[in-house]
């Protein structure tokens, strides 16, 4: 009898112990990351630059932002009949098509805009992605603004272009935040590489 | 006088799907919307330089681009010989841009023609401008 209140008096000790131990660790969680959307700006309502009297919001801004920059660093490379540029893919998008309609660059600004800022953390209504499926997007049977398949090294080199536009416009290689786009990217080289 | 009767009963049935079938697609068609985009009059143009561009022309490049009507806030790109720009298609266009810049300055440059078997045409033939167009919103379902 004495031995087992021994026992039960251990027992009772080592319970409060770890107890009190658990009880400071949920006191103390760790702190929760935000996400991409949010560390870009998030819901922040401000000024759209290009919709006078318009708003925006400024996590949506910014990926418009690296979006129309990485666009346009594909055009700059664009050579005819040079090899190891993504000249198939995207100079569709370069055809005027006059004031009559949406443009094909806006409307791959506007769908690359809703996908990545939906799927990073901007769910508001204003973001649905309401487009075809990655892979849908990326087949040029299903998408005629898709000037070809694309294969891995052509992905790794647009992966290269959303970097060096996101670091045009404010997001460093060394930040997380960098990182993180790229792991987001790297999610999406299943449906889109074809080829 | 019986086969006349089986005739006239396919005939009502054949009319009766005609008809909703009719109904369902003119449904679609008044219900359908436009697809609705931020900026759905964004266009990218190119000039393309004889030498590449050092930082300081680049620099006066960009702010003479940026002096003409018409350039959106997207960044310009300056990269080797080339210039990369957007523009609202509503308010100018690339040909508009490239006299306007070199009416500023005489560089060594030439606007980028797209080849012809890489352009995708796909062009309403309803003019947006045009006074139907703004009168009957509805109708913009249709285009």
């Amino acid at each position: 009898m004495k031995n087992y209140s021994k026992i039960a008096l251990s027992v009772l000790f080592l319970s409060a112990a770890v107890f009190t131990s658990c009880s400071n660790d949920d006191e103390t969680p760790a702190p929760v990351k935000a996400s991409i959307y949010e560390r870009l700006g998030g819901t922040k309502m401000v000024a759209d630059p290009d919709n006078s009297g318009q708003m925006i919001e400024q996590g949506r801004l910014s990926f418009r932002k690296v979006v129309n920059s990485t666009i346009g660093l594909i055009v700059a490379d664009i050579q005819s009949n040079a090899s190891g540029n993504l000249q198939a893919h995207f100079a569709p998008l370069l055809a005027e098509t006059g004031t009559t309609q949406a443009t094909n660059i806006a409307k791959l600004s506007d769908n690359l805009t809703d996908f990545f800022s939906f799927n990073t953390g901007g769910t508001n209504a204003v973001n649905t992605y309401s487009g075809l499926s990655m892979a849908a997007a990326h087949n040029p049977a299903t998408n005629p603004r898709m000037g070809t398949k694309s294969s891995s090294a052509d992905y790794t080199k647009f992966e290269g272009y959303v970097g060096a536009a996101a670091n045009a416009n404010g997001v460093a290689s060394n930040t997380e935040l960098y990182t993180d786009i790229v792991a987001v990217l790297e999610s999406l080289r299943t449906p889109i590489v074809q080829k | 006088m019986k086969i006349n009767k089986y005739i006239k009963k396919a005939l009502w049935i054949a009319m009766g799907i005609t008809v909703l079938f009719s109904a369902i697609l003119l449904f679609h068609i008044i219900t359908a919307k436009p697809a609705v985009y931020e900026t759905p009059n964004l266009q990218v143009s190119r000039i393309d330089f004889k030498e590449a561009i050092d930082s300081a022309q680049a620099i006066q490049i960009c702010a003479d681009l940026r002096s003409i009507k018409g350039l959106t806030s997207d960044s310009i790109i300056i990269k080797r010989n080339v210039v990369v720009y957007f523009h609202n298609n509503r308010i100018t266009n690339s040909k508009k841009v490239y006299a306007q810049l070199m009416a500023k300055r005489h560089y060594d440059a030439q606007p980028y023609i797209l080849p012809e078997n890489l352009a995708s045409k796909e062009v309403c033939p309803m003019d947006q401008n045009s006074l139907g167009y703004k009168v009957f919103p509805e109708d913009q379902s249709f285009f």
